[in-house]
């Protein structure tokens, strides 16, 4: 899209996740569950098998009591942008960059279930169905409509909510404008956190609040040894959670 | 047919040809690819119905915290709930719980018609009648106890809300004939025990957290549900601990490395139990270096310096008994809280005012006795923070105008001449008003249980397991099939919060008044009913003066006669709010209620944003928070000295006492720990929840509880053995788990789990904590003491 001024610029969405004032009390999960219909089974406790696009990591710092620190990493798709792994090796297309927003998005119907991208992915964000989906009668009624439930047999993760991307984009459109407001295209997860430590915006527009903080020296990413440049970017104030991101190997 | 060889061995040929022929042939390829196909295309995965996208506000009621919510339609369904930055108390920020409301709403366990029981309770069979039965039959059983003379035999346990429809729970009883009207202890119900004590109010306690630049919270589980959770979860929001600056500091006292205290400023880890001691040793710290607000304490307490009572006879005061016994060396001792410790945070309290003391472990409805909560208290009052910006407060009356006085007849007033049958207001708990953990099962004929879980959620084991097996009569009004609806013997359908008209009256620790009306965002899915409307139609049934106690047609007709009171008062605000169709703008100004022409415009305003609120109206005069008669704070409270006669000075003070010496055999202590992802107060817990629990948590059914890595090795236990965990009061199988942010000596088990009844996404994970907490009485309040209880633990 266009930045205000008109000069023609890609948009690079990405999220800052405050580490330091993340409760881990999962509202971000549950609100992404229930705005991507997300299932849900019996014994959800086998988590290499159970469904979630957001996972909150409880870590801490290995130290004995009382010196012991916790701290939650919410773990939404990290949205690679360079040399996606899941991307570059989808034999099908299913998963694609999208050039003008950096979203990495996933194609249910395009999906044959080989599950490269699962191997692929370093951050272990993807899940495959293993079974249709199958929710309690009546529970299909909270079920929203922008996004469809996916079938046995293909894989999905974190879209970055893209389905409220075209939809902000409709509407910014049927309004005769060509950019987005900063408020315009948030993900559910950033819009319910109720401590405010998620933030989302492009990276590259100077003027969005996640463009300032990721140049902040709290901020860092998961793996950034592997050159995947992420775009979900963590901020602690602390050097062992820093450390957590393994990026000093 | 005579098959002899020659046709055997052509038939044979015949088959066996045909059937190499079909192999041969593309047929059965093409069979097993559209069966792959087939089984693909199986209509299994369903597809949300598009529709018209609409955003409706209302007020959460899975807690009594009352956080305001904007709910997502698409058409009649609902499909998301959001907080509402517009609302007073959770300005946006809303719990997990709140979030996933509507899997409660649309979920299996949904109680969808009257049921009758038939055959016994441990094993019974529910038989569906028309609402039009249910109703004769409870009408039926209240006329029974009427005309046997015995009304008093009438009870109902309620939740702890402030809402029109308890007092019509409470107004029913009355004009019965009963007092025995007892709501589920809220958390913040020993406060107002303390605030009666030390400041000789009846109001609740409420903090103004959003002012204030330092908590000390001695256990107060704040970030996983604690007071209105959204409210503290914005006040967290807003601490801006590392950008902009320290603005609010939180100090977490507490034995295990909770949530709170790993994102508090600092962590002072305790021995549990000993916080009374710390909190005095902190006002040693304060009063023997001048630290505290003298002309306060000097002109607005009482029994802080010796005094003599009217006889004469010198009396010691707050000051020589703190200075005396709890030097920072000494509680040293007690708490293991080094002694430099403690003058810091005593030094930290008094540099960083306005400062808050709050007590009151887990949800603050944990405490190791009033004399605790009295000590953390009287920080506040040598702070001087009673009604001043970022201190305490009282939580403020709502003008709503009263419903119109019970008519009674000669037998109600028989019936309500009876004390109740748990034990409230009587010689041996008068400060207490509820104690449903205390009824006397045998001296009740009928029991209405209103959206609680009693035999699931009551801390006295005991009592809970009598209420099922003695009580003759149940009826449950619930929105789920809890255990509690399990065992009665008829179950009503209550609409749930998003299907019915209702209110709630104040928040938890908010220091100004705030009304919360909700109203139906969708119809009732199942044939539900308002628990008021019910109500009526019993008390239409039963006639005479218990009708006309109920003059209305339905619920609504209640609650917008009460709202009159709140346009005639003329005073508070409307956040009246247009939504946009976009995901996040909405924009909301705030309305005066002056401003409505006319009631009706004031009432549609108040339906459609759900919540009226004055925050000019506070407790900011100290006559109106300190009501004592001598009109000052006391740290000696005459009160408790004049209703139980103490003849021991120390027992009228807030002092420290050290706890009994465990049993023989039972060499650690079990403490319940409080997740913000299950609900722990028998309510059930949404599947997307369930989702959220780590494997080290919950793992298939077992539960994982927490212990420090010397605790296992001490006891010979492996990381995840599968273990018996007693106490004196019964013993659990569960699972361990090594953290080392859990206390030596401490195994720390998590509340919530062990449903019986529900649906099949909660029911039996895990095990009640609750049976092996054996709950004691607080020897002043009566409420319910379980915080903690010792126990041992050993291998399968």
């Amino acid at each position: 899209m266009k930045t205000e001024s008109g000069d023609q610029r890609i948009a690079r969405y990405g999220m800052t996740i405050d580490v330091d004032k993340c409760t881990g009390c999962g509202t971000c999960a549950v609100v992404c569950h229930m705005e991507n219909n997300v299932p849900f089974t019996v014994d959800e406790s086998d988590k290499s098998r159970n469904m979630a696009w957001m996972r909150i990591y409880k870590v801490d710092n290995g130290l004995d009591y009382p010196h012991v620190r916790v701290v939650y990493f919410p773990r939404p798709c990290m949205q690679c942008d360079h040399h996606t792994p899941c991307v570059s090796v989808c034999p099908a297309s299913a998963t694609n960059y999208d050039g003008l927003t950096g979203i990495v998005d996933q194609i249910n119907t395009r999906c044959i279930g080989c599950r490269y991208c699962m191997a692929a992915c370093p951050y272990m964000v993807r899940c495959f169905n293993w079974w249709d989906p199958v929710w309690p009668k009546d529970m299909e009624k909270h079920l929203n409509p922008d996004v469809a439930p996916r079938m046995r047999g293909v894989v999905e993760k974190c879209t970055f909510c893209s389905h409220r991307y075209l939809k902000a984009k409709d509407k910014a459109h049927n309004e005769g404008r060509d950019y987005l407001r900063e408020d315009e295209y948030v993900p559910a997860c950033v819009e319910a956190c109720p401590v405010g430590a998620m933030r989302f915006g492009d990276l590259n527009n100077p003027e969005h609040a996640v463009a300032q903080l990721i140049q902040s020296p709290r901020a860092f990413r998961l793996l950034e040894n592997l050159h995947t440049e992420p775009k979900v970017y963590y901020l602690s104030s602390y050097e062992w959670v820093r450390k957590l991101a393994d990026n000093f190997a | 047919m005579n098959v002899d060889r020659r046709t055997f061995v052509k038939g044979m040929a015949l088959a066996g040809g045909g059937a190499l022929g079909i192999m041969l042939s593309p047929t059965p390829w093409y069979l097993i690819r559209d069966l792959a196909f087939w089984t693909q295309n199986w209509p299994w995965v369903p597809a949300p119905a598009p529709g018209e996208p609409s955003f409706e506000k209302s007020i959460c009621r899975i807690c009594d915290g009352g956080c305001g919510i904007n709910v997502r339609k698409v058409d009649m369904r609902l499909v998301r709930i959001d907080g509402d930055k517009e609302h007073p108390v959770n300005q946006g920020s809303i719990c997990p719980m709140g979030a996933a409301a509507l899997q409660m709403l649309y979920g299996p366990s949904r109680t969808k018609v009257p049921l009758r029981r038939v055959g016994p309770r441990e094993n019974p069979e529910w038989r569906p009648i028309t609402w039009a039965e249910a109703i004769r039959e409870v009408a039926l059983k209240v006329r029974q106890l009427r005309a046997a003379g015995r009304p008093h035999e009438l009870a109902c346990i309620t939740n702890s809300a402030h809402s029109t429809v308890n007092q019509f729970f409470e107004r029913f009883l009355h004009a019965v004939g009963s007092r025995n009207f007892m709501q589920m202890n809220s958390a913040l119900e020993a406060h107002s025990t303390v605030l009666a004590l030390m400041q000789g109010v009846d109001e609740g306690i409420a903090y103004d957290i959003e002012n204030a630049r330092y908590l000390l919270s001695f256990g107060c589980n704040l970030l996983e549900g604690w007071g209105a959770c959204g409210r503290m979860y914005h006040a967290h929001a807003n601490r801006s601990a590392h950008e902009g600056g320290n603005s609010l500091e939180i100090v977490q006292i507490e034995p295990n490395l909770s949530v709170t205290a790993s994102k508090a400023s600092r962590w002072i880890p305790i021995k549990p139990g000993t916080d009374a001691a710390l909190a005095l040793s902190i006002a040693h710290v304060l009063i023997s270096d001048g630290l505290y607000d003298k002309t306060f304490v000097e002109r607005h307490t009482f029994g802080f310096e010796d005094w003599k009572d009217s006889d004469g006879k010198r009396r010691r005061g707050f000051k020589s008994e703190v200075l005396g016994r709890y030097s920072p060396r000494s509680v040293e001792l007690i708490t293991q809280v080094p002694a430099n410790v403690i003058e810091e945070v005593a030094h930290e309290f008094a540099a960083n005012q306005p400062a808050l003391a709050l007590g009151g472990r887990c949800d603050g409805s944990l405490f190791a006795g009033i004399y605790e909560l009295m000590a953390i208290h009287s920080l506040n009052a040598l702070a001087g923070n009673l009604s001043r910006p970022g201190g305490i407060f009282l939580q403020c009356d709502v003008p709503l105008k009263s419903l119109s006085p019970v008519k009674m007849d000669e037998q109600a007033e028989q019936g309500f001449a009876i004390p109740r049958s748990d034990g409230a207001g009587s010689k041996e708990h008068p400060l207490a008003r509820h104690l449903p953990h205390n009824l006397d099962a045998g001296k009740v004929g009928v029991l209405l249980i209103h959206e609680v879980n009693p035999s699931y959620a009551l801390p006295n084991r005991k009592v809970a397991r009598a209420i099922f097996e003695d009580i003759p009569y149940i009826v449950s009004f619930s929105s789920f099939i809890d255990e509690s609806s399990m065992q009665a013997d008829l179950i009503l359908p209550i609409s749930t919060p998003l299907e019915r008209w209702d209110d709630h009256t104040g928040a938890p620790g908010i220091p100004y008044p705030i009304y919360g009306l909700s109203h139906p965002l969708v119809n009732p899915l199942y044939e539900s009913r308002n628990a008021g409307d019910v109500l009526i139609e019993i008390a239409r049934e039963l006639g005479g003066t218990i009708a006309e106690s109920f003059p209305w047609n339905n619920t609504v007709e209640a609650l917008r006669e009460r709202a009159a009171g709140l346009y005639e008062s003329g005073t508070g605000v409307i956040h009246t709010a247009e939504f946009s169709a976009t995901y996040m703008s909405q924009t909301a100004t705030p309305t005066e209620v002056k401003s409505f022409p006319t009631f009706s415009d004031f009432w549609n305003a108040l339906v459609k944003n759900c919540c009226w609120s004055d925050p000019q109206c506070t407790t900011d005069q100290l006559e109106q928070t300190l009501k004592t008669p001598g009109k000052k704070f006391e740290f000696f409270s005459q009160r408790l000295q004049k209703t139980f006669g103490y003849s021991n000075d120390l027992e009228c003070m807030p002092h420290y006492h050290e706890p009994p010496p465990n049993p023989q055999g039972f060499d650690l202590l079990i403490m319940p720990e409080n997740l913000i992802t299950m609900a722990d107060n028998g309510l059930g817990t949404p599947p997307l929840l369930i989702k959220q629990l780590s494997n080290d948590v919950l793992s298939e059914n077992d539960l994982f509880v927490q212990v420090n890595p010397i605790t296992a090795m001490y006891q010979g236990l492996k990381d995840g053995e599968s273990v018996i965990l007693e106490s004196p009061a019964g013993k659990v199988r569960v699972r361990i788990h090594t953290f080392a942010g859990v206390r030596e000596g401490v195994v720390l088990i998590p509340l919530g789990f062990g449903h019986t009844a529900y649906d099949r996404f909660l029911r039996n994970k895990g095990v009640n904590a609750l049976e092996i907490f054996d709950a004691k009485m607080d020897t002043v309040s009566g409420l319910a003491v379980w915080w903690a209880v010792p126990g041992k633990i050993y291998k399968v």
